[in-house]
């Protein structure tokens, strides 16, 4: 999602945005920002995404080292066995500094560079942790690779397993896990995540199949050609697993939601965040929308999302399809107020949904800090009421 | 009239504070004195500390939050795989890979790291806080950070490259930006991605080292999954081997800058005894209105309190100032004999101010109680008479023979103290210096005494040029034993420097007995010298035979030390000067049964011959067979030698870092240079090609900028003394200005009278010379045979310098001079008729 390619946006040109409107960029937390240091990274020589390309799996679960940047972007709602609740994010990022790897012998020489996210959030006794980590690529420190398919930085990683597993539904439909060829081959994977703190190790099955986004997974971000990156999801992969935080161990299950995209170019000048929403309804529906504002708020008429009813059926959404209200707002403690709680309409399925986050507290004051947490959502389709669980991430908010 | 008791401290602070605005001139030489002793205590203070702190503020700059390093014992270095494992399967996340070596850029040798920065960043985010584009810094290749301050030096600007010698081969580097963090503790290092590093240094696929920050309860738990041939040390570790490595070192400028504070302390002594004798009458008045002795003793220390304080404050800002020029020296010093320190700042340690402070008043107050407890024994006005000062003098003359004698014989027993530190040894020697001083006067006494009886029948001026100076040595006895000290100072620390010049020319030309040298400018661990280029020399026809060498730095449990390991053609040996040696010394060393360890080495560690030492091989530790001892000046830690086919067979190198050539007897030195350079190409690598004699040359020159620090200090001793005696002159002046006025106005002429106190400080300079000869000589007995065994563990044959002794008393003549230069230019101007009436 272009969440991900405005966080790019952020690391690299967002920067430069800031220079260039003349404010100093000063990082939040005390220590530099690692991604400021990376600079402006320069376009010329890498491939762009201009027009729709046919997916090809398990290729396409690996890295595509000619485009700039890219990301997995892994956000799951889980539950014990007594029904206790956790959310986490882990998302792995590849940015490329140059289109190709300089000359050495070194095997320290690299021109990508890994960063990685984790974050948990544990409703029951109000807590939330984010960590950060980066990395380059080189020595085997972090990277990615399609076949057998495995992303990580240091021992944070997701990589397939050789288990043997079946799809619970494997067949038809769009949102069938073996309906797209190199799927289901390349699952099982396992996800694994430790600090000093805590520990997550999940188990990860496709429940559908592969969902583009935008026209055939081109996703067109602005108005020039080539402002665009490829972007699919994995709304629903099933998961289960241990945790451990603080020493204590919980056996939990539930779903997570994969994003994938890549991309070379840099938002407009003029666009500054974004409000993303990937939901799960329990009906079965997938809801996933991005926001793009402008400098005043405004959202920019590239947003779009994407539906993806109980059978499958999947309808992309324009921007002037869904309407968004922010019915709440969270502070964090450096100042920046993020709208946590909104009214989101879709008038031509009907949708009306209410998102509540689990908890206000879900911000990541990290190198470039966001918003990224566990929603609930209530509402309804028509006249059916809907609930359903997601993740909200809302980035480009400063200080008031 | 009935004083009331509450008067008295008011009555005696108003006579003081009358007596010293009357005397501005005598207050102001007494601060000056101990400005000057408190202000060398401080500089030197000062800039033993900045080294230290310079030190710790560039680990603290360069390894931020880590606690530990790990290293290797391996030359190579250790592996990137290490490191990879650690933070991928043993979970350490704090963890930053370095790769360092030095690099020459305009002559200047710099420190080159290589770090990673993403890893650096949980360390250091102060170091990657400065100004620069990292991604320019990880894909433009040589590209490196430096200080503003570094680039100045080395004539850099921004985004310009320059010209550097790496490994042995030249690379443009280029400047891309500044690190963030304390500028002053990362001037001389030169910063680039650990990628960079690798490929410059021709280390691909090794680390230098590994900073982590771990509790330190885990210590334990990470040195068990090192494998053989590598080391935790924590910093803490490292910062107390660096201080015990420089410990001697700057002991001896310590004891050097107490001897100042010394010479300060007898300056406060005379001023104050001659301010007591002046104010007899004054003080007698007080005793006979009332006031107490323990009162009037009082007054005095809290005079000289004062006078201390204000002396030392100014000293203060003094050695501040001082310490600015004295750290380089310092540095410089310990960069020749220790490790690459680069320090620009001064560190300004309240403790060290505290302390030199404190350290001057107690001197201070103990060098007035003589005056104190003088001015209290006074009697009531009224009561008997006031003894003269020249009385006096002569009445405490035996007792200051009788403490000499025991201060001797205390100081002799420090010395002589059986397996004695450095600490006892400097105190005998302060001792040694007091004691021997009490005696000066009475020398000088005797030496004017003899001095009469042989001018008896001399003109009237000389002879009252002696007889007055007879009855000034109450004034003038204590700044010729001031000069004297200072002299002895100079004798003995130049004695000791001449002595170890002498020892070390000696040295080199015992060990460096091969013609023309050829080094591998790749530094140890570098590349080194190709087998091709080694060949092609030896088979050269006017060389005789070539010997090859390989520095390396290695562990003990005694910290590191430098290795050189040796290789010989059959039926030759290394040039070395053994001290002892095992009786089958050569053939059990070249077949590689036992090594040889420096002088400095085995004194340091207790070795002897026949002991073992363990050294950290690359494959863990090995205890080797010590089988010799020699001789080395070289400086550092210590030296251990071995075959060269033993250090590669443990330390898995076997490059040459350098060869020794011998020539044929008729060899030309000048066409064998030119034929060397012309193969330069051959070597693989830069090389620096000297001749013998360049290379003694240069070990000289490097010697004399070591010990130009003690060079500043006998200065700054010389100048203490001076104004010693310039204080005594003008004390003295005061006193006679009746006789002198007398002698005006019987007709000497203001030059005669001039004439006179030139005369008479020539012959006191004279006297204090030759007073520092026997004291100067004693010093330099203790320097040479005492405190360098000590500090240093190398052993000095003694060398006379007879010259240096002249040197000292033609330096106390024209002191003496000097000093009297004023004082007699304001005799000689005085009115008789108003010096007549004043009295």
């Amino acid at each position: 999602m272009m969440r991900k390619r405005l966080r790019l946006v952020f690391l690299f040109a967002g920067l430069f945005m800031l220079h260039a409107c003349g404010q100093p960029y000063a990082p939040p937390s005390r220590s530099p920002d690692l991604q400021a240091l990376l600079g402006h990274v320069n376009e010329k020589g890498f491939a762009r995404a201009t027009q729709p390309r046919a997916f090809h799996f398990p290729a396409d679960f690996g890295p595509h080292d000619r485009y700039r940047s890219e990301w997995w972007y892994y956000t799951g709602t889980l539950r014990d066995a007594s029904g206790r609740r956790f959310g986490f994010e882990l998302t792995f990022f590849r940015f490329a500094l140059s289109p190709n790897k300089p000359p050495g012998a070194s095997p320290w020489i690299s021109n990508q560079i890994y960063m990685a996210d984790f974050a948990l959030t544990d409703p029951k006794d109000r807590r939330f942790f984010a960590w950060q980590r980066f990395s380059r690529d080189a020595l085997h420190l972090a990277g990615a690779q399609a076949q057998p398919f495995e992303v990580w930085v240091g021992d944070w990683s997701i990589r397939h397993v050789n288990e043997r597993w079946g799809p619970a539904n494997g067949g038809e439909g769009v949102n069938a896990p073996c309906a797209i060829e190199g799927v289901c081959t390349a699952f099982p994977w396992v996800l694994r995540a430790q600090t000093q703190t805590a520990s997550l190790r999940l188990e990860l099955t496709p429940r559908q199949g592969i969902v583009l986004n935008g026209e055939r997974g081109l996703s067109q971000k602005g108005p020039a050609a080539g402002d665009a990156s490829y972007y699919y999801s994995m709304p629903r992969l099933d998961a289960h697993g241990e945790l451990r935080i603080e020493g204590k161990r919980f056996y939990i299950s539930g779903e997570v939601w994969f994003d994938r995209e890549w991309s070379t170019s840099a938002l407009a000048a003029n666009q500054v965040g974004w409000d993303w929403f990937a939901l799960r309804l329990a009906d079965g529906s997938d809801l996933m929308f991005y926001r793009l504002r402008d400098r005043n708020g405004r959202t920019d008429p590239h947003s779009a999302g994407t539906w993806v009813s109980p059978q499958g059926e999947v309808i992309h959404l324009r921007a002037d399809e869904v309407s968004l209200k922010p019915l709440g707002f969270w502070t964090d403690p450096q100042g920046r107020r993020y709208p946590v709680r909104w009214l989101l309409r879709v008038p031509s399925l009907g949708l009306a949904l209410e998102i509540q986050p689990w908890m206000r507290n879900q911000g990541l004051n990290l190198a470039i800090p966001y918003w990224e947490g566990a929603v609930s959502v209530t509402g309804k389709r028509g006249k059916r009421s809907e609930r359903g669980t997601g993740y909200l991430e809302l980035t480009g908010y400063g200080r008031r | 009239m009935r004083l009331k008791q509450g008067w008295h401290p008011s009555l005696l602070l108003v006579s003081s504070w009358r007596y010293w605005r009357r005397s501005p001139l005598q207050a102001f030489l007494a601060m000056t004195g101990i400005a000057l002793g408190v202000a060398v205590v401080i500089a030197v203070a000062l800039a033993n500390a900045s080294a230290l702190k310079s030190f710790s503020a560039s680990t603290q700059a360069l390894q931020g939050s880590a606690n530990a390093r790990i290293l290797a014992d391996d030359p190579h270095g250790l592996p990137d795989s290490l490191y990879v494992r650690l933070r991928l399967h043993e979970g350490l996340t704090r963890i930053a890979p370095i790769v360092a070596g030095y690099i020459r850029i305009h002559g200047e040798t710099l420190r080159l790291i290589g770090f990673d920065p993403f890893a650096q960043w949980a360390l250091t985010p102060r170091l990657l806080g400065g100004k620069f584009d990292l991604s320019e810094l990880l894909i433009k290749p040589n590209t490196v950070l430096m200080t503003p301050g570094t680039a100045k030096a080395l004539g850099v600007s921004h985004g310009q490259s320059v010209e550097a010698l790496v490994d042995g081969r030249s690379a443009k580097l280029k400047w891309i930006g500044t690190p963030g963090g304390d500028a002053a503790a990362l001037r001389g290092i030169i910063f680039t991605d650990i990628a960079t590093a690798q490929d410059l240094l021709n280390k691909a696929g090794r680390l230098s080292y590994i900073d982590v920050a771990v509790a330190k309860g885990q210590l334990a738990r990470l040195r068990e999954v090192l494998p053989a041939g590598t080391r935790l040390v924590s910093n803490e570790q490292r910062l107390a081997d660096a201080s015990k490595m420089t410990r001697a070192f700057r002991l001896n400028l310590l004891a050097m800058s107490g001897l100042a504070l010394l010479i300060g302390a007898y300056l406060i002594y005379n001023t104050l005894i001659f301010s007591v004798i002046r104010r007899r009458p004054l003080i007698g008045l007080l005793r006979a209105q009332g006031v107490t002795r323990g009162e009037i003793i009082r007054g005095i220390l809290a005079e000289s309190s004062l006078l201390a304080l204000l002396g030392a404050a100014f000293g203060v800002m003094l050695g501040v100032l001082l310490g600015h020029g004295l750290v380089r020296l310092v540095v410089r010093t310990i960069n020749e004999l220790y490790f690459t320190l680069s320090v620009e700042k001064v560190y300004l340690d309240p403790f060290v101010f505290v302390e030199s402070v404190a350290l001057a008043l107690i001197m201070v107050l103990v060098a007035a109680l003589p005056a104190a407890s003088e001015a209290a024994r006074l009697p009531p006005r009224g009561q008997g008479l006031a003894m003269k000062s020249e009385a006096l003098w002569r009445r405490n003359e035996p007792w200051r023979l009788v403490a000499g004698f025991g201060l001797l014989g205390l100081s002799g027993i420090a010395l002589g103290w059986p397996n004695g530190g450095l600490f006892p040894a400097f105190l005998g020697l302060f001792l040694a210096v007091i004691g021997a001083t009490l005696w000066v006067p009475t020398g000088v006494r005797f030496g004017i005494w003899l001095l009469g009886r042989l001018s008896s029948r001399a003109s009237i001026v000389i002879r009252l040029t002696i007889r007055n100076l007879h009855a000034s040595l109450s004034r003038t006895g204590l700044a010729v034993m001031a000069l004297s000290v200072a002299l002895a100072a100079s004798i003995g620390v130049g004695m000791m420097v001449g002595s170890f010049r002498f020892t070390l020319i000696d040295w080199l030309h015992q060990s460096l007995r091969g013609d023309i040298y050829v080094d591998a400018d790749s530094g140890p661990g570098g590349r080194g010298l190709s087998p091709a280029f080694v060949k092609a020399i030896s088979g050269l026809p006017s060389v005789y035979y070539v010997t090859t060498g390989r520095h390396a730095r290695v562990s003990t449990p005694a910290g590191k030390m430098n290795l050189l390991a040796v290789g010989t053609p059959p039926g030759h040996r290394p040039a070395v000067a053994m001290e002892t040696c095992l009786a089958d010394c050569w053939r059990a060393f070249s077949s590689g049964k036992i090594i040889w360890i420096s002088q400095p080495l085995a004194n340091r560690l207790h070795l002897k011959v026949g002991s073992r030492l363990s050294l950290a091989t690359a494959s863990g530790p090995h205890f080797f067979k010590i089988g010799g001892i020699f001789y080395d000046y070289g400086g550092g830690t210590g030296l251990i030698m071995m075959p060269r086919t033993v250090y590669a067979n443990y330390w898995h190198d076997s490059a040459i870092g350098s060869i020794a050539i011998y020539l044929r007897p008729k060899a030309s030195l000048e066409d064998m240079l030119s034929s060397i350079r012309a193969r330069a190409s051959l070597a693989d690598v830069a090389i620096t090609v000297k001749p013998n004699k360049a290379i003694v040359t240069n070990a000289l020159r490097v010697f004399d900028n070591t010990f130009e620090i003690t060079r500043v200090l006998r200065l700054l001793l010389l100048g203490v003394a001076m104004v010693g005696l310039l204080s005594a002159w003008m004390a003295w002046h005061l006193e006679h200005q009746r006789e002198q006025a007398i002698l005006r106005a019987l007709g000497m002429m203001p030059r005669g009278l001039f004439m006179l106190i030139s005369a008479q400080s020539t012959v006191l300079g004279t006297l204090a010379g030759l007073a520092s000869m026997p004291l100067g000589l004693g010093m330099a007995w203790a320097l040479v045979a005492i405190i360098n065994p000590r500090a240093f563990g190398w052993t000095l044959s003694w060398h006379n310098d007879p010259p240096l002794l002249l040197q000292a008393v033609a330096a106390a003549i024209v002191a003496a001079w000097l000093a009297a230069l004023w004082p007699a230019w304001r005799m000689a101007r005085t009115s008789p008729a108003r010096a007549l009436r004043s009295e």
